[in-house]
């Protein structure tokens, strides 16, 4: 018996082979429900993996102050509920206030100026923002200087620190440093670059490295006399110290703000948790769309074995006749059953990989490659073949043989 | 001891006012080494019995002992067991898979008796060598001669040297030459000690068997042993109706054949009308050819 199987495999490949076309359309239903559900669950720890890293970079104590009432647990909302500059309720002197807390090392205000129009000579360079903070932001982000320094303090406003890539943005592959470029028509001058960020997709944080620093008071000068505070980044001496710090900048800005807490006052776990919800949904989604992509794939298959069955009819009648028991025909249905669907869950894996592949080089995503996923997507597509192929399989087996022979 | 004893079978088919008797009452008894030939009208019950007698299917009665065991007393998968080991058929239609090359064809046993993959296709390429079809081993049966078909279906039904060959209509298929090789393959068979029940039309064939048993209505209406290389005497006063030889000849022989068994009532009028109901797709063109040129004259 145990050799037999072994050449079971062999018989159900060639027995497939012989239709081909369509062993390759049935099987489609499994391929797209595998490589899906690979995929997504792929990108989504990846996702989660640059989330984290992101964070490990600028560290785990680092604290975000920002307006509006933020629901950590509801992470759609938590986008939504990002105010636009200009309607921050965060001001310079909650800034001060944070600033002359016992346990708070740095604070740097982060102020998006809205719609800025950043120009060298006639030229308009697009897709960069423009924060304005302090000094206190290179050491807050963990960060340091690549070229240069950070902005004077000696009273001169139009100093400005880049992100690598608004750097490329703005001079290409040249050198940034003392060159000039205005900013709603205000003359800037490259003072500092800084180092690369990590940063990661789907994160609810600014990519920084798009972001061309000002000097706080220029954003105020820029945006017409109103700057607004998009978030306080705020750094406590030591790590230890978070909790402490947070509940200190919670009484004392509600104090501040009239007993309203009209703001939030997030850690850096937050900020994770809101990022993990969202992939987390968009995950559970795909895997349910993959999953009725490989429950209709198991259908189709069923329905291929069904129509083989009864198109073989005369060679199980010939099996029969020359010594096969209804088990060895069940076995030989059901096998062929289980290496079509296994077949669909591998060209599904490939698919996934070339697919994780081509994202690694042509995206910012960085998939991981999700190992038990993979191997639950194959185990899962030879469970499908044998569930889906047993009906057919023992029509095949119960077939009597007079009537098969005469089927020829 | 007799191989296949056959006491009283009677097999019916439908139910209530609308059955039919395909075997009644049959009493049959066959030895080790006999070579036995079996003749009569299409719906004589022939086929029937040797599916009864090959495993394939159940008496509604009586008793059936092959090789001493009871067949009734054999469950599903002891009865798939002897066809495996005991019984070889050889089917008209020669039933190759035509997906398989010849080599995997006769190796098709073998596997479900649980042997290798190469110790199978070594046993089976031992038998097509030993059966002169070595050359076309990797052949599909497509691309096959009939008698080249008919040989390979032969290696397989030899493959597990079984006790008892089963052919039904080995030559219906096939041209004079080549009905010619395949039963001088089936009489060597014979001459190895294995036991051969052939069901024929053609009572040239019968110089080849031991023994000729002749059907009618489900009935054995006649059981002569003859000598080997002579046709057998009842079918012999036949040949003189057979001026043509084409299959619906040999039908007509075959009844014209019943007409001079003593007891059976066939009269000549009815001679014309006995046509098999099931003509295989090869044969068609022929009956057609030859029922045109009956038309003629």
């Amino acid at each position: 018996m145990k050799s037999f199987s072994r050449g079971d495999i062999g018989v159900a490949v060639r027995s497939l082979r012989s239709s081909r076309s369509r062993s390759v359309l049935t099987i489609f239903g499994i391929v797209i429900g595998v490589s899906a559900a690979i995929t997504i669950v792929s990108i989504g720890d990846g996702i989660k993996n640059q989330i984290a890293n992101n964070i490990n970079n600028v560290g785990r104590d680092l604290i975000t102050v920002r307006p509006d009432l933020l629901q950590p647990t509801n992470a759609v909302s938590a986008i939504v509920n990002e105010s636009a500059p200009g309607n921050s309720n965060l001001t310079t002197n909650d800034l001060q206030l944070i600033q002359s807390l016992t346990n708070v090392q740095y604070a740097a205000p982060l102020s998006l100026l809205s719609a800025p129009t950043i120009k060298i000579g006639n030229q308009t360079i697009s897709g960069l923002q423009v924060v304005g903070t302090t000094n206190d932001i290179v050491p807050i982000l963990n960060q340091s200087l690549q070229y240069g320094s950070s902005f004077n303090q000696n009273g001169i406003t139009n100093d400005a620190m880049l992100g690598q890539g608004a750097s490329v943005k703005l001079f290409g592959a040249g050198v940034s440093l003392a060159r000039t470029f205005t900013i709603n028509g205000q003359s800037f001058f490259t003072r500092g670059e800084l180092q690369s960020f990590y940063s990661a997709p789907l994160s609810i944080d600014l990519d920084f490295n798009n972001v061309v620093f000002i000097p706080y008071s220029m954003t105020t000068t820029l945006g017409g006399g109103t700057a607004s505070i998009y978030e306080i980044l705020v750094k406590p001496t030591s790590p230890g110290a978070i909790s402490n710090v947070v509940s200190e900048i919670e009484s004392s800005l509600t104090q501040a703000h009239g007993g309203v807490q009209n703001f939030s006052v997030l850690q850096q776990k937050n900020s994770l948790t809101a990022s993990a919800t969202i992939v987390n949904l968009l995950t559970k989604l795909i895997a349910a769309a993959a999953g009725i992509a490989l429950f209709v794939g198991g259908i189709g298959i069923m329905n291929m074995m069904l129509v083989t069955v009864s198109e073989r009819t005369g060679e199980i009648g010939i099996r029969k006749a020359v010594g096969a028991t209804n088990r060895q025909i069940l076995r030989q249905f059901l096998m062929e059953a289980v290496v079509l669907s296994a077949s669909g869950g591998v060209i599904g894996v490939v698919i996934a990989l070339a697919v994780n592949l081509g994202l690694r080089i042509f995206t910012v995503l960085q998939p991981t490659i999700p190992w038990p996923t993979i191997g639950l997507a194959v185990g899962l597509s030879l469970i499908i073949g044998a569930v889906f192929g047993l009906i057919p399989a023992a029509k095949a087996a119960r077939k009597d043989p007079i009537d098969a022979l005469r089927h020829q | 001891m007799a191989i296949i004893e056959i006491d009283d079978l009677s097999k019916v088919y439908g139910f209530g006012g609308a059955t039919t008797v395909a075997l009644d009452e049959i009493n049959l008894s066959i030895e080790q080494n006999e070579f036995v030939a079996i003749m009569g009208p299409s719906g004589s019950g022939k086929s029937t019995l040797m599916n009864i007698i090959g495993l394939l299917d159940r008496p509604t009665h009586g008793s059936y002992r092959v090789n001493s065991r009871n067949a009734e007393k054999l469950s599903h998968n002891q009865r798939a067991k002897m066809r495996r080991d005991k019984i070889g058929f050889i089917f008209q239609s020669f039933s190759l898979i035509p997906r398989l090359t010849v080599l995997e064809n006769v190796a098709l046993p073998l596997a479900y008796r649980g042997l290798s993959t190469t110790r199978r296709l070594k046993e089976a390429s031992l038998m097509i060598n030993r059966l002169g079809l070595a050359e076309r081993e990797y052949y599909l049966p497509r691309h096959l001669s009939g008698g080249q078909t008919q040989t390979a279906a032969i290696a397989r039904a030899l493959i597990n040297s079984p006790s008892i060959i089963i052919a039904d209509e080995p030559t219906g298929n096939l041209d004079s030459n080549d009905s010619r090789l395949i039963m001088e393959l089936l009489s060597d068979i014979h001459k190895d000690g294995t036991t051969i029940l052939m069901v024929t039309h053609n009572p040239e064939l019968t110089r080849y068997a031991t023994r000729v048993v002749y059907m009618r209505d489900g009935m054995i209406i006649k059981d002569e042993l003859t000598t080997l290389g002579r046709v057998a005497p009842t079918a012999r006063k036949a040949m003189n109706y057979l001026p043509f030889k084409t299959e619906e000849d040999d039908f007509a022989g075959v009844s014209a054949l019943m007409k001079a068994i003593p007891g059976s009532d066939e009269s000549p009028g009815e001679t014309k009308s006995l046509r098999r109901p099931k003509a295989t797709r090869k044969n068609k063109s022929k009956s057609k050819r030859s029922r045109s040129r009956k038309a003629k004259s």
